[in-house]
């Protein structure tokens, strides 16, 4: 990496050296030049990666990364978790993170919510470490549901309920109108409720789009608000095309899943993102770069780890 | 699953009811209690105590304070204002009849009753944390693997019907039948996400059973290469196919990771196949772009709520669309009337049976119906009492 002011020779020369030195190579550009500041985000990107070469990604909220060898998953695996998680108590298993507001210049980052999942992939190391519900896609649904019932069990609590704060919960789709959900609905209260950011997948929307409708108006009438979660960028232009994106959707908040290569897809996505940038959240920002290119584009609401709340 | 953390299992803990009637008295004064006995005539079965619960929801929802069900089956409202209590009380006295009104304490100068009952009371153990256990869920991959996938798979038609030409059958389409699978599956059957699953691995061996490779051949029947859509299991590569003309069907849900989505696409051209996503209906317009969605082909089911739709679909160019779910003419009318050409559905295995008797010399003593069921048919003996299997089979009726 070199850094030389703009317009100069030696960059220049450098590149057409590294061209020569490089021309045999088949593959796209092995170096980019990026202006600073207004490409900040792009370089921290690269530098991190650069810095920590395993994947950055963070794996969607109660999913789990991807198993490192060949793990299954059968409808056997599904019945003997289903055994276990019915009585073990999970309360060891409960998380939370903050999601929070982080402004430029700001004096730190400040707690809005807390998002609370069961921690999937430690339950799994524990009951079932050679299983993977990655690789049954719709038993891991169903296994989703019965986390969903827990962890919305662990939350009714209503002494619980009173000492929390603002939290956010991701949720699949048909947990919406289960009784557990309805007892958690009744412990919350008008208040509480309003206090209550509901997380809904996008493939949850694309599996069942009536059924995702039916239950947004469920629960916005409730006085909840409503986010999509774990967007990928490149899933915008077919959620949110237009600017009232999410006005169509019929959510508050979009979760935008960080990826090192945000900083490098310029101006569709800048187009895409819902206008009101205050609507918008980073999840999974776990370096300097999400934040970085989040302030460029006017964002203020982060998850991650790099982020510890004041107080 | 022998970890002794994971299975030292704690029964659920009941709850007193005695904090929140302290609470409530501490904190609301000048507000009332009802509570209805259990096996009451509002408390007697789950149908008539949903209601009852619900009317004293509304009225905590108007008037405060909170609905609580007991372990002995009473049901609780505390601590709401009068007036919203009192219209509760009236129309629970309505419904329950000759049993008369609620019981009702006036707080805080019957505080004294309420608090000797509440004593006693407990809120019930938290409601069990299972989806409702499913017999012969452990055994359900087993039982896939033991199923014939012909005994739920379907054949249908999909229809080319392009302006100022005749109708033609273009292509096949491969369709799981929910309800012969249901049938086959038992209790796991009647799980969203397990019947899915049973989806899942059965398109999986079918994606071994391709026609073209024997024994998979009698599935489909048709004439060699013609196109023919078939589901595709999540996550798998099928290998390179046997055969022009297949396309894979995904569901709309793998749009949702459109990078992982495009890997996919580019890997099924690269081993010969096509991509469809399946799942486009009216509420999902209303949702998304279809513009937006790599695939070749789109299905579109119809309903009538389509027909307000029709803007969502101007950046899809109509060829990538098929219409499936067609269930009568208005179906055709207005697919023609937004540029499609590409037709499903039952109405369209009504048109082809029609045309099939009309073509067929052997057709003596067989119905519109027979005819249209042998098609759908991918066992053989489901197409056994034909006697003209050529033309049963044909792409052109």
């Amino acid at each position: 990496m070199a850094v030389a002011p703009a317009g100069g020779a030696h960059l220049q020369a450098a590149r057409d050296a590294l061209h020569t030195l490089l021309a045999a190579e088949p593959v796209g550009p092995a170096f980019a030049i990026l202006r600073l500041p207004e490409e900040a985000a792009a370089l921290l990107a690269a530098v991190e990666a650069a810095l920590a070469p395993g994947p950055s990604r963070s794996p969607p909220l109660g999913e789990p990364e991807d198993p490192a060898g060949e793990a299954g998953f059968t409808a056997a695996h599904l019945a003997a978790l289903e055994r276990v998680l019915g009585s073990a108590s999970l309360e060891t298993f409960l998380r939370r993170r903050p999601v929070c507001r982080l402004r430029p210049g700001g004096a730190g980052p400040e707690t809005e919510w807390e998002d609370w999942h069961l921690a999937l992939p430690e339950l799994r190391a524990v009951l079932l470490p050679m299983a993977d519900p990655a690789a049954a896609p719709w038993l891991g649904r169903r296994l989703r549901r019965l986390l969903d019932r827990r962890l919305l069990l662990e939350l009714a609590r209503p002494e619980e309920a009173r000492r929390r704060g603002p939290i956010g919960l991701c949720l699949a789709l048909a947990s919406l109108t289960t009784p557990g959900f309805l007892r958690f609905d009744d412990v919350l209260g008008a208040a509480g409720r309003a206090r209550v950011v509901l997380g809904l997948l996008p493939e949850d929307m694309l599996a069942d789009p009536e059924g995702f409708a039916f239950a947004r108006d469920f629960c916005r009438a409730r006085g909840y608000r409503l986010a999509l979660e774990g967007v990928a960028a490149a899933a915008l232009p077919l959620l949110a095309p237009d600017q009232p994106g999410l006005d169509r959707l019929g959510l508050d908040l979009l979760r935008l899943r960080w990826s090192p290569d945000l900083p490098a897809q310029g101006g569709w996505l800048r187009a895409a993102l819902p206008a009101e940038r205050d609507r918008v959240v980073v999840t999974g920002a776990e370096g300097a770069a999400a934040i970085g290119w989040g302030w460029e584009e006017g964002i203020t609401l982060f998850q991650g780890s790099l982020l510890r709340p004041r107080g | 699953m022998t970890n002794e953390h994971a299975t030292a299992a704690r029964p659920p803990p009941t709850l007193p009811l005695l904090p929140a009637v302290r609470r409530s008295l501490a904190e609301a004064p000048g507000r009332v209690a009802l509570r209805l006995a259990p096996a009451g005539p509002l408390t007697g079965t789950p149908h008539r105590r949903r209601v009852a619960k619900v009317l004293l929801q509304d009225a905590a929802l108007s008037g405060g304070g909170q609905v609580f069900e007991t372990a002995a089956g009473d049901l609780l409202l505390l601590g709401a204002a009068r007036p919203a209590a009192a219209r509760a009380a009236a129309a629970l006295a309505r419904l329950a009849g000759d049993a008369g009104p609620p019981e009702t304490w006036h707080l805080p100068g019957d505080a004294a009753p309420l608090l000797a009952w509440a004593e006693t009371a407990s809120l019930p153990p938290p409601a069990p944390a299972l989806p409702d256990p499913v017999p012969g869920l452990a055994g359900l991959d087993a039982a896939l693997e033991a199923l014939p996938p012909a005994r739920v798979l379907r054949r249908r038609g999909i229809l080319l019907h392009a302006p100022g030409r005749p109708p033609l059958l273009a292509a096949r389409r491969l369709v799981f039948s929910r309800a012969a699978l249901m049938a086959e599956l038992g209790p796991p059957g009647r799980d969203p996400d397990l019947l899915r699953h049973a989806e899942d691995r059965l398109a999986a061996r079918l994606a071994r059973l391709l026609p073209g490779q024997a024994p998979g051949e009698e599935l489909v029947q048709d004439p060699p290469n013609s196109p023919l859509l078939l589901p595709l299991p999540a996550g798998m590569r099928p290998g390179a196919a046997p055969r022009a003309g297949l396309i894979g069907v995904l569901p709309l849900a793998a749009a949702a990771d459109p990078a992982a989505l495009a890997d996919t696409r580019r890997d099924l051209a690269a081993a010969g196949w096509g991509l469809a996503l399946g799942g486009l209906d009216a509420a999902a317009l209303r949702l998304l772009s279809p513009g937006a969605l790599a695939a070749d082909l789109l299905l579109l089911r119809w309903s009538p709520g389509l027909a307000g739709q029709a803007a969502a679909l101007a950046g899809v160019n109509p060829v990538r669309l098929v219409l499936t779910g067609c269930d009568g003419p208005e179906a055709l009318d207005w697919g023609r009337a937004q540029g499609l050409s590409h037709f499903a559905g039952p109405h369209v295995e009504t048109l082809l049976a029609a045309a099939r008797l009309r073509a067929c010399p052997e057709a003596a003593g067989c119905s519109q119906r027979q005819c249209g069921e042998r098609a759908t048919a991918t066992e053989a003996a489901g197409r056994g009492f034909c006697r003209n299997p050529r033309l049963l089979a044909a792409l052109l009726p």
